[in-house]
């Protein structure tokens, strides 16, 4: 796994976010999957439906913004860690809310890391840089490839 | 008839070495006769007078000597008249007595009064003068009318005042009758009532005045009853003066006007000593007052002491009874007493005031009293009643009633009553509205509800900054950075894509802060209520839309006539703007879409409403529509701040928003303006 091909999730409701995150990521390592969801209702759907079946397989990794349409990412997070088959993937939570509030509530329910995205180009996609390093190069996740 | 002195003779001449022609034991005698009130006369056997005293003629109705007659017969025939007796029989049997050596007791002749007029009743009794034997009468003379027909009335009177004094609850009132009274029973000309103050060593200030001749005494007099009267009032009892043998010329006893021969000055003192004042009896005429004058004024006076004391202590009582009443009245407390025995329930004027009870409409029962209290409200007072009792403690609750239609808050506080027992008897205690404080208490809560929701729409619009506001910035430097890299890397596709989205994010950014600031101003600018016309701003409205309609081939349906409303006309184009424009923005996805506008009038308000046939909002998201940056969809639509501008403005109109959606079936946002706004 070490080194190997993430498959993220990314669920983010503003598409120039999603495609800035798309596009580093994707920069980053060319073996980099990435699916994205627009809203928390229709992400708690995709997991729900991604936990029975076998081809779609679950992700590495979930990009997780806090405000959402529908279902807010806290309520999307409540979710993923109370649900056995779910609570092991690693959330990072990746907004712009700074507040102590979000960030509290984020790791009451279990989220992994907290990233705030910076309003500054470079510092941004070192971020995004930085953290597929350290999960994709050095850290181990629970699910292995099916 | 007896021998023995008579003891009512008040002196003895017995005592005395007596002896006739012995010149010392008569001077001795005569100035002792001298001192006396009762006039004294010898009757030698032949029935010859030889009178001794001036009080004698005095007594007799005589000026001086000269106009007495010596001889018993002459006397009776001149004064006496005796009725009933015969003329010559009454003389005789003194005569008879001293002939042969008897006394005889109590011969009363009704003699017309020279000074007034009044006929009265003059007593002769005889004295038995040791040595002259058969011989000699000594024979003293006092008016007994007076006292024996005064003393009869005065006892029958005195009945009657004590009766009428102890009624009498007004001190002045009670002094007067008193004064009155003892002035009309002893028949005196100046009858005076002198109290005597806290300031005073003894009775000063005159405080009544009775009798005929009232008006010769000073109407304000605090010179002490001394200088009108000419006597001391004694400490205790009464004293008498009679004045019976001083010449007019020589009386300059107090007042000149009043010329007081005769005086009973009494002394009017309380049950522990303290002189409460002195009852002053004159009269011009000597030997006035008799003896049972003097004993029923003492009695008048004891009587009238007991009644002023508790005159006083009554006005004492009333006194903190009023001050009392006034406290409970100026607090406007009402008082209330429950017996547990009888459950009686005794309720004061102003309790029953606070209750909205007519007075005659009492509650008696503690039962009927709690059917008034509100039902929500009504455990908790017998909780706390019965409590009270258990514990021996005091209680307070509160509670409302309806009084005249409105909801009044009582707040009531009692504590157990015990009997002579030491055991609980019932409870007794105060009552008063509270209806000022609890609204002033609802108020407080209203507004600390109102800032904490303004803190809480505060705090909002900081993470509305935090998230909203930074999400276009943090689009915009991304994308700055890879149109740079975009731009070394000379792909213009790629340059141009960059552009447009730094360019909506700043478009985005442009419109949320316009909308934030929008949705603040809300709370802080007065709204300025007006008849609007909503077929109006339905009309200035659809000018504005038709583009955008004729974009979408939507069409907009308004079932008019539309009513009028009472609202600020600007802030109600905002909110069917904003209706209409959401209408427009997630309900017209396919063409021929409708949005309808109607309204209907309900019994205290008007609502209108603005329908779409878009995909609807589903049942857990139609409150959360209404709160600032909530979105159901993507955030490239809209600012999520517009729903949020609609029910606040509905708000501080008194109104309300709220949604009615089913998934699938549209839409319908409903706005209530109340008929008569706060």
């Amino acid at each position: 796994m070490q080194g190997g091909n993430l498959r993220y999730l990314l669920i983010e409701d503003d598409d120039d976010h999603a495609e800035f995150v798309t596009r580093t990521l994707s920069r980053c390592h060319i073996g980099n999957r990435l699916e994205r969801l627009r809203d928390g209702a229709s992400a708690v759907d995709y997991l729900m439906a991604a936990r029975s079946s076998t081809d779609r397989g679950l992700p590495h990794l979930i990009l997780l913004d806090l405000k959402l349409p529908k279902l807010d990412g806290h309520e999307v997070l409540e979710r993923i860690k109370s649900e056995p088959a779910l609570q092991s993937i690693p959330v990072v939570v990746l907004t712009t809310s700074d507040t102590e509030l979000d960030r509290r509530r984020a790791y009451e329910r279990h989220a992994n890391s907290y990233l705030v995205k910076p309003a500054d180009f470079d510092a941004f996609r070192e971020m995004i840089q930085a953290m597929d390093q350290y999960w994709r190069r050095w850290n181990l996740t629970a699910v292995d490839d099916p | 008839m007896d021998a023995t002195p008579d003891p009512d003779f008040g002196w003895d001449a017995g005592d005395h070495e007596f002896a006739a022609g012995n010149p010392q034991a008569m001077a001795a005698l005569a100035s002792l006769l001298e001192a006396v009130s009762d006039g004294a006369c010898w009757l030698s056997p032949d029935g010859r007078l030889h009178p001794l005293n001036r009080q004698w003629f005095h007594l007799h109705g005589c000026e001086s000597e000269a106009d007495f007659p010596p001889d018993l017969s002459g006397y009776e025939l001149r004064f006496l008249g005796f009725t009933g007796a015969g003329p010559g029989r009454a003389g005789e049997h003194p005569v008879r007595c001293a002939q042969q050596g008897q006394t005889f007791r109590g011969l009363d002749f009704p003699l017309r009064d020279v000074y007034d007029g009044e006929t009265r009743l003059l007593r002769w009794t005889s004295l038995a003068i040791p040595g002259l034997e058969g011989r000699c009468l000594l024979i003293r003379a006092a008016r007994t009318d007076g006292e024996q027909r005064a003393g009869l009335a005065l006892l029958a009177g005195l009945k009657g005042i004590n009766a009428a004094l102890a009624s009498k609850q007004h001190l002045q009132e009670l002094v007067q009758m008193m004064t009155d009274a003892g002035t009309e029973l002893s028949g005196a000309e100046y009858g005076a009532f002198f109290v005597r103050s806290e300031s005073q060593a003894a009775p000063g200030t005159l405080y009544a005045r009775a009798g005929p001749r009232a008006a010769d005494m000073p109407q304000n007099d605090s010179q002490g009853p001394e200088r009108l009267f000419g006597i001391d009032v004694p400490a205790q009892g009464v004293r008498r003066i009679d004045d019976r043998d001083a010449t007019e010329a020589a009386i300059d006893r107090g007042s000149p006007q009043l010329r007081v021969r005769s005086c009973l000055a009494a002394a009017v003192v309380s049950g522990n000593g303290e002189c409460l004042g002195a009852l002053m009896l004159g009269h011009s005429a000597p030997a006035a007052f008799g003896r049972s004058a003097e004993e029923a004024i003492a009695a008048l006076a004891a009587q009238a002491a007991i009644a002023i004391e508790h005159s006083r202590a009554r006005q004492a009582l009333q006194r903190s009874e009023q001050h009392l009443l006034f406290a409970l009245e100026a607090a406007r407390l009402g008082t209330w007493e429950w017996d547990r025995a009888s459950e009686r329930l005794q309720c004061s004027e102003m309790m029953e005031q606070l209750h909205g009870l007519e007075p005659g409409q009492a509650v008696r029962s503690l039962e009927e009293f709690l059917q008034r209290v509100h039902p929500g409200d009504r455990v908790h007072l017998q909780r706390a009643m019965r409590q009270a009792l258990e514990k021996h403690s005091d209680f307070r609750a509160e509670y409302r009633i309806t009084k005249a239609g409105y909801e009044v808050w009582i707040e009531i506080k009692g504590r157990v009553v015990y009997d002579g027992a030491e055991q609980p008897m019932g409870l007794a205690g105060v009552a008063s509205d509270v209806s000022e404080r609890k609204r002033a208490e609802e108020n407080i809560r209203r507004v600390n509800e109102q800032l904490w929701r303004k803190h809480q729409e505060m705090e909002q619009f900081v993470y509305s900054v935090s998230h909203d506001l930074k999400s276009p910035l943090v689009t915009v430097t991304g994308f700055v950075g890879m149109l740079k890299e975009d731009l070394a890397e000379g792909s213009a596709e790629n340059a141009a894509d960059s552009v447009e989205r730094i360019e909506r994010a700043t478009r985005r950014m442009g419109s949320l802060i316009n909308d934030l600031l929008q949705l603040s101003r809300i709370g802080r600018v007065e709204i300025d209520r007006q008849t609007v016309s909503l077929d109006e701003v339905m009309e200035d409205l659809r000018q504005d839309l038709n583009d955008q309609l004729r974009a979408r081939d939507a069409s907009l349906h308004v079932q008019g006539p539309l009513p009028e409303i009472t609202a600020d006309r600007s802030r109600v184009m905002e909110v069917l703007d904003n209706l209409l424009s959401n209408a427009l923005k997630y309900g017209c996805r396919e063409p021929g879409a409708v949005i309808s506008v109607g309204a209907a009038r309900s019994t205290d308000e008007v609502r209108v409403f603005v329908r779409d046939q878009g995909p609807g909002i589903p049942a857990q998201y139609q409150d959360k529509v209404f709160q600032p940056f909530q979105r159901l969809e993507n955030s490239t639509q809209g600012t999520g701040v517009g729903l949020a501008i609609v029910e606040k403005i509905m708000r501080t109109h008194g109104g309300r928003a709220w949604v009615e959606s089913e998934s699938g079936n549209g839409s319908t946002f409903w706005l209530a303006f109340p008929e008569r706004p706060m």
